[in-house]
């Protein structure tokens, strides 16, 4: 790519900036879009734009919403003794969808990554702190992802929240439906084996 | 290189860390005792069902099959061989295993293979995952062989002008020369800072003790204050970087004293 070109670079650099694209694929991106039509462009901008200038996050639970507080943390029919802790809006979907829960959410935005610098001042801790001191929470459940960063993430807010009288519990696990016993890795299959229950 | 022949191989991996890769991939920067550091595309991993998701785990130690692929070499099979579970699931254990892969790849190049470092690192992550050593002095004695395995071995023994035997005193410790000075000296030279008699000790017991289970001291809280400062200076000096995880070592030992930050 030579001077000339300086747009689609600037497009090329923007697009390398999002999560999960590489160099290659932001490349592959820029040029679709130097080959579409006009409209298709204007769309895509356009639709970022409103959704910046739409979406903002819920100054409760930091899920993102269009109206703050969100639907969820007003909602009368929630239990608000108990806040399930996610690390992304995402997991909120997810949740919902399984409709067995009922209570608040709590959105960190990420995970601790040390090796990252991403640390507790970077993600959404210090006001899931200052929600504790609202007294009326019974049980906070811990639904960070199970993984290493997950776990570190979870290990860490029990430790925070120790101080506050909330019972503070971390989602279950265990083998996944549809998964296999046999290549399932030793710590999955002894937790499996922990959380086991009669039938 | 072997690796660089044969289409499939089999190595020994540890998981030092872990980035997301478009849907449900992983990138995972695995440290084997052969081949050194690499980045292998591990897909699917991100699916609840993945078959290799659990042995591709941070710290872990597995067997792996990886395939040479166009850009990115792939692993195609997974099995673990020490998961170090009680590493994973301990605040303070895992907060210094962090410390340990972010050394491990700051330090090594890709493709440098350095089976001694490779067993530095799986005999400290499983003396993290017993309880018979303080972590942070696992952690010193990681730091300290793990310069000396890079060729940045800290001179602690002699004065690093004149040669002479060091001896308690007034002695001088420069980051930026990489070791000690004795006290006439350390005068001299403008790069030293005066050391506590105690921490040099610690330095030099944990520099001629070769395995990290040889470790029989405990460190007064001072001492253990003062080495890791010594020894964050010297690796933040040799890497040009600030290391990022030993931040975290420091939140999670002031919340588990109790601390509020
Ligand atoms: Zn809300
Ligand atoms: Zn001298």
């Amino acid at each position: 790519m030579r001077g000339s070109i300086q747009p689609v670079v600037r497009l090329v650099e923007a697009f390398a900036r999002l999560p999960g694209i590489g160099p290659k694929t932001a490349q592959r991106l820029a040029f679709f879009l130097v080959r579409a039509p006009p409209e298709t462009a204007r769309e895509l901008a356009e639709a970022i734009v409103r959704m910046k200038e739409a979406v903002i996050f819920c100054s409760s639970c930091f899920n993102i919403t269009a109206i703050d507080p969100c639907a969820t943390c007003t909602d009368p029919h929630r239990d608000r003794s108990t806040i399930c802790v996610v690390e992304e809006p995402l997991d909120v979907l997810a949740l919902e969808r399984t409709r067995g829960y009922r209570g608040l959410y709590h959105v960190l935005h990420g995970a601790l990554s040390p090796m990252e610098g991403i640390g507790p001042d970077d993600l959404k801790i210090a006001s899931l702190l200052e929600r504790m001191k609202r007294g009326d929470v019974h049980e906070v459940i811990l639904a960070t992802n199970p993984n290493v960063e997950g776990d570190t993430t979870a290990g860490y807010l029990a430790q925070l929240l120790r101080p506050h009288s909330v019972q503070v519990t971390r989602i279950g696990r265990g083998l996944p439906v549809g998964g296999d016993l046999e290549y399932a890795d030793e710590v999955t299959l002894a937790q499996a084996m922990e959380n086991r229950r009669a039938v | 290189m072997l690796a660089q022949r044969t289409r499939v191989y089999a190595a020994e991996a540890i998981t030092l860390k872990r980035m997301d890769f478009g849907e449900v991939d992983r990138i995972i920067t695995v440290f084997t005792p052969e081949h050194g550091k690499m980045r292998l595309l591990a897909k699917g991993v991100r699916r609840s069902t993945s078959r290799m998701a659990g042995h591709l785990e941070l710290f872990a130690h597995s067997h792996v099959m990886i395939a040479r692929g166009r850009d990115l070499h792939l692993t195609t099979q997974a099995s673990t061989i020490e998961p170090f579970r009680e590493v994973r699931e301990d605040l303070q254990k895992s907060s210094y295993a962090y410390h340990l892969a972010e050394l491990v790849d700051a330090f090594l190049q890709d493709w440098d293979p350095h089976r001694g470092v490779f067993i530095l690192l799986r005999d400290a992550l499983a003396a993290l995952a017993e309880v018979v050593i303080a972590a942070d002095v696992i952690a010193r004695h990681f730091e300290l062989h793990l310069l000396d395995a890079v060729g940045f071995r800290p001179q602690l023994t002699s004065c690093l002008s004149c040669a002479t035997e060091i001896r308690p005193g007034d002695n001088g410790y420069s980051v930026a020369l990489g070791g000690i000075f004795c006290p006439q000296c350390a005068a001299q030279e403008p790069s030293t800072s005066p050391i506590a008699d105690d921490t040099l000790k610690v330095l030099r017991y944990l520099q001629r003790t070769q395995s990290v289970r040889g470790i029989t001291i405990r460190t007064p809280a001072a001492v253990s204050l003062d080495s890791e400062r010594w020894l964050r200076r010297h690796l933040e000096f040799v890497l040009e970087r600030r290391l990022r995880a030993v931040e975290f070592v420091r939140h999670v030992a002031e919340t588990l004293n109790g601390y509020r930050t």
